[in-house]
């Protein structure tokens, strides 16, 4: 995926290259919503082009989409900013499957795209809350390593929340 | 990176687990030991705590809106009171249906004198002039110390619960008259959780005739409270960090005959106030005024609605509970103007709402703080 924005003459354009080779041409304003493309373009300007060996191309388009699409929402109206972007938010994270919101969050985790992380974090989180102690670690693959009896003693201590 | 979990960092997860409610939290505990060294120590640590509430208000999944009541149920005797709570879902909002569960609200007594809320803490108070904070959601209580303005020949008039963000403490303020003659609130007194102590203040606000007082609410650090006096109608104010009382008028002309037809609330984040015109079994309607930098606006007029006895409280910006002459709750809605009903299971009638409610992981932190797997119920 790759993109081109040529609305105003006026904006600067930075160049992105994803660990697999993959570039992309962002707005500036868009790209330097992730806090590490700031920072880098802060301390090493935005000429040359901006490597990113940590996230492939898949992930950095989907992450660069996100931030295209919350600048967009912000400057496009002024009221129910929030609304918006809450709705098209769900819609971003309803049918992605279990392993690309892993690698997405990943992605947004190591470009410092806070609200990006905020999302996706609640994402996983609504795949915990209410669930079975089993369910959890079935749905994350984690292995119990209580010892036998373990587990029943602290079930009893915090009885209260198990009820 | 110690708790690895599908090869997030610690921070994370850490991230992850700061949008679980309290329960979820606790029962995520079990799933390794990983993930129970991780889980104690972070709902001991006030940054992820705070992190927690915030996070509280900014969910898009399965966020939801917690609304306490008082309410009566039949059979039980000689206390039919309790708490309950109604708990509505924000995700299908769009919807024509209200999606909701309701259920008992567990604290250890119903207070004589109001329950009142703060960031998951609720503050209940007996007429002895006994106090006890609790944290529902975690299980957490703690009796206050006895604080100085109690006993006989002191007279309770108003109190209140907040979070001072100034000194990043929770607060009661307490005040009242000592005998009649009186003419005005003649003590209060406030009480520190940081410090877990109560200290007598000032008050200098003048009235003229006996007031009498509503529960309060509490609005971007301050609390108002309804007060009518012998002749006339006015809203004292208290502000939680520079604990000082102030009296402000209400709208100009406001043909107000009875205490009960005017009642305060919080509104996008502002104070307002309803004004409920009409007799009792008439239609009724609800004027909504908002207190704009000291001055009063009139933003709509809500009706005729039938049924209605008063007006409760907004559980969201556009969505206002009521109170229906026959002891029913619903909620109207200010843009489509639809109501909708909220039946509370296994009660005869709600008495009054009590307070907005969140679960959060907010403790009583230090002094005597007691904890309490079992505390039963009683009525003080």
């Amino acid at each position: 995926m790759s993109s081109s924005s040529t609305t105003t003459t006026t904006t600067r354009l930075l160049m992105l290259k994803a660990s697999d080779g993959v570039t992309f041409e962002v707005e500036e304003a868009v790209a330097t919503k992730l806090g590490a493309i700031n920072n880098m373009v802060e301390e090493e300007g935005s000429e040359d082009l901006i490597c990113l060996p940590n996230v492939n191309g898949k992930f950095l388009g989907m992450v660069l989409e996100w931030c295209k699409k919350h600048a967009n929402n912000n400057t496009n109206s002024d009221k129910g900013n929030d609304e918006v972007n809450k709705w098209w938010d769900k819609e971003f994270v309803m049918d992605l499957d279990q392993n690309t919101l892993y690698h997405l969050l990943m992605a947004a985790d190591y470009l410092s795209g806070t609200e990006l992380v905020d999302l996706l974090t609640e994402k996983v989180a609504s795949m915990i809350r209410g669930k079975k102690v089993e369910e959890i670690r079935e749905t994350f693959k984690i292995k119990s390593d209580f010892l036998p009896g373990q587990e029943e003693e602290i079930r009893k201590k915090n009885s209260w929340a198990f009820e | 990176m110690a708790s690895g979990f599908c090869g997030f960092s610690q921070d994370v997860l850490e991230e992850i687990l700061s949008w679980l409610p309290p329960e979820s939290l606790m029962q995520s505990k079990l799933v390794s030991k990983s993930w129970y060294a991780l889980i104690s120590s972070l709902v001991k640590n006030p940054i992820f705590v705070s992190k927690h509430l915030h996070n509280i208000d900014k969910r898009i999944f399965s966020s939801s809106t917690c609304i306490v009541f008082c309410c009566t149920r039949p059979g039980y005797w000689p206390d039919p009171r309790m708490f309950s709570s109604v708990t509505i879902s924000n995700d299908f909002c769009e919807n024509d249906r209200l999606e909701y569960t309701s259920e008992y609200f567990k604290v250890p007594f119903i207070s004589s004198g109001g329950a009142f809320h703060c960031n998951g803490i609720v503050c209940l108070a007996g007429y002895d002039g006994t106090l006890m904070l609790c944290n529902p959601a975690i299980n957490e209580y703690r009796t206050l110390p006895k604080p100085f303005l109690t006993g006989e020949g002191f007279f309770l008039q108003g109190a209140g619960f907040g979070y001072d963000s100034r000194a990043n403490d929770y607060k009661v303020v307490r005040f009242g008259f000592f005998g009649f003659p009186v003419e005005n609130i003649e003590a209060a007194e406030v009480y520190s959780l940081e410090s877990d102590s109560w200290r007598e203040i000032e008050v200098h606000v003048e009235f003229g005739g006996l007031p009498f007082i509503d529960r309060g609410v509490f609005c971007q650090g301050v609390f108002y409270w309804l007060i009518s006096t012998n002749d006339d109608y006015l809203i004292l104010s208290f502000d939680i960090s520079d604990e000082v009382f102030h009296s402000i008028a209400l709208p100009d002309n406001l043909p107000v005959t009875l205490a009960k037809e005017i009642k305060l609330a919080v509104w996008n984040e502002s104070i307002a106030l309803f004004f409920c015109l009409g007799e009792r079994e008439a239609p009724r309607f609800i004027e909504l005024w908002v207190l704009d930098d000291r001055s009063w606006i009139k933003k709509l007029t809500i009706g005729p609605l039938d049924g209605i006895a008063t007006a409760c409280a907004f559980w969201k910006n556009d969505e206002l509970l009521l109170q229906e002459t026959v002891g029913g709750i619903v909620s109207y809605n200010l843009h489509s103007q639809r109501l909708r009903n909220l039946t509370i299971r296994g009660v005869e009638s709600v008495r009054h709402w009590e307070c907005l409610y969140v679960k959060s992981l907010v403790s009583m932190r230090g002094g005597n703080q007691a904890r309490a797997d079992k505390v039963t119920r009683k009525s003080i």
